[in-house]
């Protein structure tokens, strides 16, 4: 085993807002996401929210179901109206956030009535409330050799989480306790370098075993980052191999995946499709899936999302359609 | 596993990507010259030809390009299409190239100095969206050109490659091919491929007289203000457990189109493997708008 250098810390400030960094120049950005799979019932909780240019709020809600293609619950809202005191506890578009103890919790609730103008689905509604509790320090992709590009951000955190909440789809009412992970960026975001990824987050429903891993295609060459969390020790990837199994609509109905941490330690992931949905941002294609996986062996959930030029996908799709 | 009929044309399931095709190249970094040629033909026997005669930025001294010429069962020992000629006659040895134009002639006698390798015989095999197989060859070449009142003889080494099957461009989301001498005895022929979010590796080694596949290539490119390549550092390892170093800068550069999505850039280089000089080609195959994204994103135009 080789030593394991010492890790960013971040400070609590870092769980707000970043004006300074992330409320000008080109591709300003700071964004959140949470999500909470819940495969047993086959369905994906996903929540994320982003401020752009320093003062345009958006967000998207989305509960996903078994089929991809017909989503439970879909709220997408750009020019969202924000309300709140930074990032403590504030309200994008009816998305009530709030992080009461800062780098570990977030609590968030969400209610809209399909009628409300801005969702679709099969859904007539959506009453959500999710607590997330972290089961490490945030980590943030600088600490992996890749580094954290300065067109994804200027620094990134994600966590591995617990999860524990309830939602309401019209008469189905679900309380779920699960695992889950969140993000939070903050600088530039220029979607355009990106050719394909695959953010890959997993673990065991007692927390005790965790990855997070993005392997990124971009100009060419392939970047790696993430964080292997086992024994206590959150230590950076160094290597990651991850293959998908995709379908004729390029959806991943599984994925394995071996990784390699700077301790050394290996670990292997294996999942299979349980619920999600393909959202769209600019010209790209984030196919979310939450799935049934394990973790060297041990049953884990998994958030995997695929990301995929639009155009790429139609070309491949109508062919074998 | 390889048989000299391969050298010859394939019968092809009918298709739209059905397609056999083979490409020639000869640089020639002192003239400021790389000398491209590429001909195929469907299931339907019908054929193109692209050859071209290049300097750096596109620069087409000699271009041309022709495609739906029947050829009936013409095959590759005694080939013609338009202008540009072929003959393979000493099967997966020796093929001669000639083009006869009004200001460009070629005749070049191009000599494998390894035994033809077959992606096949890569642990990544050779991706069906690509062909059913496919050969790469380092050659030791001799020959001729004539371009305009400029009469350039040459006594060099070369690459030749051919591939039978579906050939579908579009699947494909980037990729690297890199073909590389040092003299006759140190060659290299690497592909990495991106493809449906995955990366495979194929191509081989030649050294010591030993040829052995690609396992394990990385690869750091440089670009222009046009996203066209001006350099690039790779390191190969190889099945026999070896270590490759290859080096390149560019001097010359074609670009053109292929598929509905794609663009090809071509870039003659010199540079070096593990430290001696050698000539490389170095083909980087790119959607076409993410190629414009990245240039626009260099020069800063929205």
């Amino acid at each position: 085993m080789t030593a394991t250098p010492e890790l960013t810390r971040f400070a609590p400030e870092d769980d707000l807002l970043h004006d300074e960094i992330s409320r000008s120049g080109p591709h300003a950005r700071e964004s959140l996401l949470l999500t909470a799979p819940i495969p047993e019932e086959r369905l994906l909780v996903f929540l994320y929210l982003w401020r752009e240019g320093g003062n345009r709020w958006g967000r998207f809600v989305f509960v996903g179901g078994p089929d991809m293609d017909t989503p439970l619950f879909v709220s997408h809202s750009d020019g969202a109206a924000f309300s709140g005191e930074d990032l403590r506890d504030f309200t994008v578009g009816g998305l009530h956030w709030r992080q009461p103890e800062p780098l570990r919790v977030a609590e968030v609730d969400f209610s809209e009535r399909s009628a409300g103008g801005t969702s679709i689905g099969t859904a007539p509604g959506l009453d959500l409330s999710v607590r997330f509790e972290g089961i490490h320090e945030p980590f943030s992709w600088h600490d992996n050799a890749d580094g954290c590009p300065d067109w994804v951000a200027h620094n990134r955190y994600e966590q591995s989480g617990l999860t524990r909440g309830v939602l309401t789809l019209g008469d189905r009412r679900v309380e779920f306790a699960g695992a889950g992970h969140r993000d939070h960026s903050w600088g530039s975001r220029n979607w355009n370098m990106l050719q394909h990824w695959k953010w890959m987050n997993a673990a065991t429903p007692d927390g005790a075993v965790s990855l997070h891993a993005m392997i990124m295609s971009v100009k060419g060459e392939t970047l790696v980052n993430g964080y292997l969390n086992r024994d206590g020790l959150v230590s950076p990837i160094s290597a990651a191999h991850a293959s998908a199994t995709l379908d004729e609509r390029m959806y991943h109905r599984a994925l394995s995946g071996r990784f390699t941490d700077e301790a050394g330690r290996e670990m292997t992931l294996e999942c299979e499709y349980a619920a999600g949905w393909s959202m769209p941002i600019q010209h790209l294609l984030l196919n979310e899936i939450g799935m049934t996986a394990t973790l060297d062996g041990h049953p884990a959930v998994a958030h995997v999302e695929l990301g995929w030029p639009a155009d790429y996908v139609r070309a491949l799709t109508e062919v074998s359609a | 596993m390889l048989s000299p009929k391969d050298d010859l044309r394939h019968q092809l399931r009918p298709g739209p990507h059905a397609r056999e095709s083979l490409f020639y190249n000869v640089l020639l970094p002192g003239e400021g010259l790389m000398i491209f040629g590429y001909t195929w033909v469907d299931a339907e026997s019908r054929a193109g030809h692209l050859f071209a005669v290049v300097g750096d930025n596109d620069e087409r001294l000699a271009f041309s390009a022709v495609d739906g010429v029947p050829v009936g069962d013409r095959d590759f020992d005694d080939w013609a299409v338009g202008d540009m000629w072929l003959r393979h006659s000493d099967l997966l040895r020796t093929a001669s190239l000639g083009f006869s134009g009004d200001s460009v002639s070629l005749r070049a006698e191009f000599t494998g100095t390894h035994g033809a390798f077959d992606y096949a015989s890569n642990e990544d095999g050779c991706p069906p969206f690509i062909a059913d197989n496919r050969f790469e060859q380092s050659a030791h070449v001799t020959g001729e050109l004539v371009l305009g009142d400029r009469r350039i003889p040459f006594d060099t080494t070369g690459h030749r490659d051919h591939s039978w099957g579906t050939r579908d461009w579009d699947t494909l989301q980037d990729w690297k091919w890199v073909s590389g001498q040092a003299g006759d005895g140190l060659t290299l022929n690497v592909m990495q491929l991106h493809a449906r979010g995955e990366t495979t590796r194929h191509g081989y080694v030649y050294r010591d007289g030993t040829l052995a596949p690609v396992v394990d290539v990385r690869t750091q490119a440089e670009y222009d203000d046009n996203w066209w390549q001006t350099g690039l550092r790779m390191t190969v390892h190889d099945a026999a457990g070896r270590q490759t170093s290859l080096t390149a800068r560019r001097y010359a550069l074609l670009r053109f189109d292929a598929g509905d999505r794609l663009t090809l850039h071509e870039a003659g280089c010199t540079g070096t493997i593990d430290g001696h000089p050698a000539l490389v080609h170095f083909e980087a195959g790119w959607d076409r708008s993410y190629a414009q994204s990245q240039a626009r994103s260099r020069t800063g135009t929205p």
